[in-house]
Formats: structure tokens, sequence, C-alpha cells
């Protein structure tokens, strides 16, 4: 009897002791995480229209330096990790803010508000984009009716056309379906400024989690508009067709002449001054290497 | 006079066989079709690969996810399980007459009905904004951890359950201590369906994305090395892969990669529970 | 003997005791969960007010003046989840009362495992496939403009929820007392009358709580709604317009809500809404439609 009660008490400190170890183990994680200044990793998060494009340079530079001291003979020798995560301009602003995330991604131009809590980090553009106002291929629109005015696209966005007849009669008698980002992404902002101008979106219009979605809505259903990256109507010449907006075409000329109105420039932002380590990343990112990706992706790359 | 009675419930023993047929079709339609479909872009090296291509992830393959999930998994039920077995010892063994263990039961069913967004949200806010833990594969195994947490009561207290209340009793009646009983009668008896219930819940968790989505989950993150980076996970994964338009082919070899590995963990429970009953029958 | 019989006494209360605490610790996390998300949503309660949140039409949480309201929402996650029912449970029933009374032995003990093992495809596959499949499916066939529906959605939660109802509705069948049917039979009843009239009736306690529990779980799920409803604000006036339950406009928007900003606590509120609105179905359930000891099993 004696025996037995010895055994289960041990088991039950075991269990106890396995508890408490584990709980301790977590706190000392975290001290260890928070007394170590210089991270070892990176975490980049924002913008859904940048995440591809910083996603394939990251996975480049992880492959090409495979450790820090390769980047930077300064540097120990660790693997080189970066991490980068989606979810929206607004998230990568906020995030980068909070220190979240050592980098934030956006995709639109910043209010004066929005830049004070980075000024005494960096902000640093690695490209720039442009809202296409776009429409399905097989869409008769894309072939009658290559430009629309503003205040057209304002009424389409605003709930105000409803059809597309209604836009042209030559156009069928079919309901437009909008589509926009939702309000955590850049666009949804950088649209509004241009376009809306403080009107409300059309509470029908369908919110779309990120830039790929949005464009892929498009590229599956005859009947969609919506505003889409420049990058993704270059990558898909043949499954999304840009429309002329008050007669300017959305092309690389009169977006560098700033004839074209609704553009954007992609941001990478830190809060605090970059270590050693994100700088390396974003002057990777500005290098040629990195602005290859960006080209390559169908974006404009930085001056 | 009997035959249009005779009809009708031939009629009505027929529909149900047809309910019956639905339903199994349409579930085995769902697997068949997701075969078919991923299949043949599933190969060892798409298992074994990280992500590749561009726009990342249209090549190459899933490994760091499945690590992401595995350690999500692992973590989560580290955290969960200790807890639901005490939880659910305590409601078969030592409270199951009082009144106290009917309003736990209730706030334990009100409990699995969180929704997991809900989860996701609590977590979110108290980890990663307020604990300062960021996105990190720790914050997302917490999340899961408190979704699984009920389920892994509800099915351990089944299992406990499932052992034969007569030597409950007979020991009980000899004077042996409680926790001579649970240790060496109840629990040894009730292993089989214990472990299915922890194999469930893995299942379960495996599968949850709602959780994860804004706690844990990154679009490129390598195999975890931290508790406190973010990861990659296979349903989140597979969620970008489709909603990005990344790439359909590598979406459903992702979905099936993610199917079979559910279905394996939930056979292999299923199994040991069916053992159990088998072992107590006979 | 008497101080051995002490000590085991001692670890015996030991043991209890640590089972009792970390049961109620445990379950009271709920507790824990409910009051969180009210002290992250206070500010908004008190500035936007109970009837006008669950009221309002209009979302612009972040306009130069915000309004705030989760009616479109709140109507379209309700929609969804009954909808959802509506198509299951007239299958999920007809499923288990196969399964009870009338299936081949055989044909029981391959489909219930079955079934069991279908409930592990997560929710996100559902979504993905309803999204690449059905979404294209009722474009083409239906000629809409655009395939996310609600109806899209509940059609998808109707199969994830399937399984649960025929298990749950099979366990209130059997639990029937066996004496019912013998009477009946014995009297000359056939087995349908027996079915619809005595069997039904007599376990529609287990059977409407089986469908209660659906409701729940189709009313909470994220991914399938969030990749098949559409996602508009708009106030949904038929199963075939496009709607945002509610956890899909948490899971959209909680990203990019800056912590403590009136959109962060508007979401919490959204939270708290579902969350309180799941919860009190449940407890409806326990309080009046189960009897003691015999709970649905929730997964």
């Amino acid at each position: 009897m004696k025996k037995r009660s010895v055994i289960s008490l041990l088991l039950v400190s075991l269990l106890l002791g396995l508890l408490l170890s584990g709980c301790t183990q977590q706190k000392s994680a975290v001290e260890k995480q928070s007394a170590e200044p210089q991270k070892a990793t990176i975490k980049i998060g924002g913008s859904s229209t940048m995440a591809p494009i910083v996603a394939k340079c990251a996975d480049n530079f992880t492959e090409e330096y495979k450790t820090w001291n390769k980047a930077d003979a300064s540097l120990p020798e660790e693997p080189i990790v970066i991490f980068v995560s989606t979810g929206g301009s607004g998230f990568g602003l906020k995030s980068a803010e909070d220190g979240t995330f050592d980098l934030g991604l956006v995709s639109k131009t910043l209010k004066d508000e929005e830049t004070s809590p980075f000024a005494q980090g960096e902000i640093v553009q690695i490209g720039s984009d442009v809202l296409d106002i776009a429409v399905n291929p097989q869409n008769p629109a894309a072939k009658q009716k290559t430009n629309m005015t503003s205040a057209e696209i304002k009424d389409i966005f605003s709930g105000k056309i409803t059809n597309w007849k209604q836009l042209d009669p030559k156009l069928p008698d079919r309901e437009i379906v909008v589509a926009v980002r939702d309000i955590g992404g850049g666009a949804s902002e950088v649209f509004d400024k241009a376009i809306m101008k403080g009107t409300p979106i059309s509470a029908k219009a369908q919110q779309i989690p990120s830039m790929g979605a949005l464009a892929a809505k498009i590229m599956d259903n005859p009947d969609t508009i919506g505003y889409v990256s420049s990058g993704l109507v270059n990558l898909n010449p043949d499954k999304l067709v840009p429309i002329s907006v008050d007669g300017v075409a959305p092309t690389l000329d009169n977006i560098k002449s700033g004839k074209y109105i609704i553009g954007r420039p992609l941001l990478i932002l830190s809060k605090d001054k970059a270590d050693t380590r994100e700088k390396l990343f974003i002057d990777y990112l500005t290098s040629e290497k990195g602005q290859a990706v960006v080209d390559e992706m169908g974006y404009i790359k930085a001056e | 006079m009997m035959k249009p009675r005779h009809l009708l419930d031939r009629l009505f023993i027929l529909s149900l066989w047809i309910a019956a047929l639905i339903v199994i079709t349409i579930l085995a339609a769902i697997i068949l079709y997701l075969f078919s479909k991923g299949s043949s872009f599933i190969s060892l090296d798409f298992i074994l690969d990280r992500p590749q291509g561009s726009p990342l992830g249209s090549a190459g393959g899933v490994m760091p996810a499945i690590m992401g999930t595995i350690w999500l998994v692992l973590l989560a039920l580290l955290a969960a399980g200790f807890p639901a077995l005490f939880t659910a010892i305590y409601l078969n063994e030592y409270g199951s007459q009082r009144k106290s263990s009917r309003i736990m039961n209730i706030l334990l069913q009100s409990m699995a009905s969180v929704p997991s967004i809900i989860t996701g949200l609590f977590i979110y806010a108290l980890c990663v904004v307020r604990l300062g833990w960021g996105i990190s594969l720790l914050a997302g195994s917490m999340a899961l951890a408190l979704m699984i947490f009920p389920v892994l009561v509800v099915s351990i207290r089944e299992a406990l359950r499932s052992v034969d209340s007569q030597t409950r009793l007979a020991a009980a009646a000899l004077g042996v201590s409680k926790t001579y009983s649970l240790r060496r009668i109840i629990l040894p008896q009730a292993i089989p369906g214990i472990l299915a219930a922890f194999l469930l819940a893995m299942g379960y968790a495996a599968g949850a994305t709602a959780p994860i989505m804004v706690t844990a989950a990154a679009i490129v993150a390598p195999a975890p090395q931290s508790l406190f980076q973010p990861v990659m996970a296979l349903p989140y994964h597979l969620y970008i892969l489709f909603n990005e338009h990344v790439s359909m082919q590598q979406a459903y070899a992702t979905a099936l990669v993610l199917l079979i590995l559910l279905l394996s963990i939930n056979a292999l429970a299923l199994y040991l529970r069916s053992w159990q009953e088998r072992k107590q029958a006979g | 003997m008497q101080v051995l019989k002490f000590k085991s006494d001692k670890v015996d209360t030991f043991l209890g005791s640590l089972f009792l605490v970390t049961a109620w610790a445990s379950v009271l996390l709920l507790a824990a969960l409910l009051l969180f998300l009210l002290l992250e949503s206070w500010p908004l309660w008190s500035r936007v007010g109970v009837l006008s949140f669950i009221s309002g039409q209009v979302w612009l949480p972040l306009s130069a003046v915000p309004q705030i309201g989760i009616a479109p929402m709140l109507v379209s996650t309700l929609w969804v989840a009954a909808g959802a029912l509506v198509l299951a449970a007239p299958l999920g029933l007809a499923c288990a009362a196969f399964l009870a009374e009338f299936a081949p032995a055989p044909l029981t003990a391959v489909m219930r495992p079955v079934l069991n093992l279908l409930t592990g495809i997560p929710s996100v596959v559902y979504g993905f496939l309803g999204a690449a499949v059905l979404v294209r499916f009722f474009e083409v066939s239906f000629d809409l403009p655009s395939g996310e529906s609600l109806f899209a959605a509940s059609l998808v939660l109707a199969i994830m929820v399937l399984p649960f109802i025929v298990a749950n509705s099979e366990i209130a069948l059997r639990s029937v007392l066996n004496d019912y049917r013998h009477t009946s039979l014995a009297l000359g009843v056939s087995r349908p009358y027996y079915v619809m009239r005595i069997l039904i009736p007599a376990a529609r306690k287990g059977i409407i709580a089986s469908m209660v529990l659906a409701f729940g779980r189709a009313a909470g799920e994220t991914m399938a709604v969030l990749m098949m409803a559409g996602n508009t604000m708009f106030m949904p006036g038929s199963w075939f317009n496009q709607g945002e339950p509610l956890p899909a406009l948490i899971a959209l928007e909680l990203g990019s809500a800056s912590p403590g900003s009136l959109h962060y606590q508007a979401l919490f509120a959204a939270g708290l809404v579902l969350l309180v609105l799941v919860i009190l179905v449940n407890i409806l359930l326990s309080s009046f439609l189960l009897p003691k000891g015999n709970e649905v099993k929730p997964f």
C-alpha cells in the first residue's frame, strides 16, 4: 500500500513538474527574446500586393547567401530566416508601428499622421504600382467600352450604375459585379482618393481579402469590374483588360508623366533605424536583383 | 385495401435508402474528386520541397507548411492535454452526481460551440497584441489549444465512461482508494480511448484555419525554429494558394495532402476506439 | 494500517482537489473569453449603443464620420446557418432513421465509421472545393452574374454539418426504448408507421438538439463562408444574394484594424454578438431540450 501511494505521489509530482517546467521554459524564452536586441530573423508583413514580390526576393536572398555572415562579414554565421505575411497595407502600417513585424509593407501614399510614428525609422520605396480599372476579356466592354470617365467609374463603384446596359446601350443587359479590396487594403484608400473622393463604395460590392484574389475574381467572372494592380494585369495580359480613364490609358509613359491618376508607391517601413540585417535586405530590394523581381512581377521599378 | 398502404411503405423505405445513398455519394464524391484532381501532382518532391516559383508557391512543395502544422498541433495538444484529462477525470469519476458538474457540462458544451474565429480573435487580442508575442507559433497553438480543449474533455470522458462501471463499484466496495482504482483499473482500460481522443483532437486542430489566420500564419516561413516566429501551416497555405490564384494544381495537391493526413489520423483514432469497445465487450 | 490508510486518503484528497481546480479553471476560461471580448469592445457599446449597433445598416468604421452597424452581417449569418439547416435536416434525419431502423447490419457497420471519418475534413477544404467548383457551376448553369451567394455558402455548410446531424439524430433514435418497437410491431403496425408516428416523436428532443447544434456550428463557421458567400455589406433580400456573415467580417478585417481604434472595438463587438448568439443557443439547448447526462456530442 505504502509503496503504491509513494509511486502515485511521484507520478503526480512528475506531472506537475512537467507542467511547471513547461511554463518556465516559455517564460525564459520570452525573456531571451526581449533581452536580445539583434534578432537573427526578419519578420515582414502587410500589403497583399507587395507580399508576393517581397516573398520572392526573400527567397532569392536566402538562397543566395544562406547565412548572414556571407551577406555581411560583420554578422555571425547564422542561417538567414525571413518571414513574410500578408494582411493588407493597414495591417502592415499598424504592425510595423506596434512591433508585431520588423518591417511593414504599405502600398499607398502615407498621410502625415501615418508617417509620424516612423520619423525615427525608415520609409523606403521599392517600386510603384498603378491601379488599372480592369474587366474580363469576354466582357463586351473590353472591346466596346475601352474608355470610361472618372464620373462613370465613380457611379459604378458607388452603386448608381448597376447594369452594363445602363453604362452604355451597346453593352448587354447584365448586372455589373463590383469587386473591391476590403477596407484594410491600400488600394481601397488610393482608389477612394483618386476616384471616389469620399463617396462610399456600394454595399453590394464584393469585399475581397487580397489583390491576387481580386484579380482572380475578374479573370473568372465576365461581369466583374474592379481595380487591379498593374503588375497583375501585365502578368495576365490575355485574362485582364485594362480600361482607360478619362481617355488616358494606364501605360508606362502616362504613369510616369503623371497623366494617369490612380497610382501608388510600394513602401517598406521600419519603426526604428533599420539594424544591419534589415538594412541588408532593404538594400537588396532596391538593388538590381531586387528591382528585377519587381519588374518581373509586372510593377514599375523605383527610380 | 392493403395494397396502397403497402406501396406507400415501400416508397418510404425506398426514400430512406435514397437519402442514405445521397449522403454517402456526396461525401465520397468530394474525396474522389480531390484524389482525381490532386494525386497526379503529388510526389515525394512535392512533400519534401519548400515552396518555390514566381509567385512563390506556384512550384516546389509544402514541407515547411507540414512542419508548421505538426508543431502547431503538438504544442496545442501539450497545452490542452493535461487540463482536459484532469477535467474529464473530475467530471466522470468525482463530480458526476453533483449539481455543479451539470453547470460544468453546460459550460463545456458552450465552450465547444465557440466559433473558431472567436478563439482566434481572443488569442489575437490577448497574446499577439497585449502580451506582445506577435504573430507566432506559440500564439497560434494557444488558439488551437483553446479550440480543442472541450472536444478533448468530451471524448476523454466518453472513453472513461465506457470503462465497465462494475469494476468501479467493486473497487469501491473493496475499499480501494480512488487514486489506486484510477491508476490501476480505470485509466489502463481507458487508454486506447484516451489516445483516440488525442488523435481526434489533433486532426481537428490540424485542419483549422480561422484560429491561426490572425495569430500564427505566414505566407513564407521556414520550418519552425522558435516559439515566437510565424509559421506556415497546411490549411492556410491552401487558402493562400487558391485565393491568391497562385496555382490551382498546387492547391489541389495541398488539399489532398491535408486530407490524407487528417483522414489517416481520424481512421487511426476510430480504430483505437472500436478496439477498446471490442475489448470491453469481450 | 491506520496510518497508511490516512496517507492514501491524503493523496486521494489532493488528487481530487487537483482535478476539481483544473476542471473549474479550464471551464471558466469561457467566462474569461466573454469578459475579454466585452472589455475590448467596451468603449464602442457606450458610444454607439447596443440597439443601434445591432440594427445599424451601414458599416463604415474608417470614414470621417464612422457609422457602425452589423445588421446586414447578422442577417447573413442567420440566413446562411438557417439555410444550411433547411438543406441538411431532412436528409440527415432520413439518413439517421435509415441507419437506426432499416439498414442491414453490415451496411451500418460501414456507414457509421465512414460518416465519422468525414467529420475530419476541414472547412478550408470544403470552402476551397466549393469556391473552385460550385461557384463556377452556378455561374455557368444558372447564368448568374456572380456565383457566390448565401445559397452556395449554405449548401457547403449543409454538407459540413450533415455527418453531425446524422450521428446525433441516430443516437437520439437509438435511445428510444425498445419496448415501443416490440409493442408496435406486435400490434401489427408497419415499420414506416412506427418510425414516423412513434420513433421520431419519441426522440424529438434529441433530434431537435442535433439540429440546434448544427445551426450553431454553421453560424460560427468561417472559412467556407469567407470563400463562398461573396462578402458584400448589403442587407441580403434573398437566399441568392451575397452577404458577409459575421465570422467572415472578422476574418477579413481583423488584421488591418489597429488595436484600440474604433474599427478594432467594432470587430470585437461583432465577435461578442456572434459568441453570445451561439452560447444562447447552447444554453437553451442544455436547459430545455436535453435530459440530464445525455449530452450531444459536440463534434
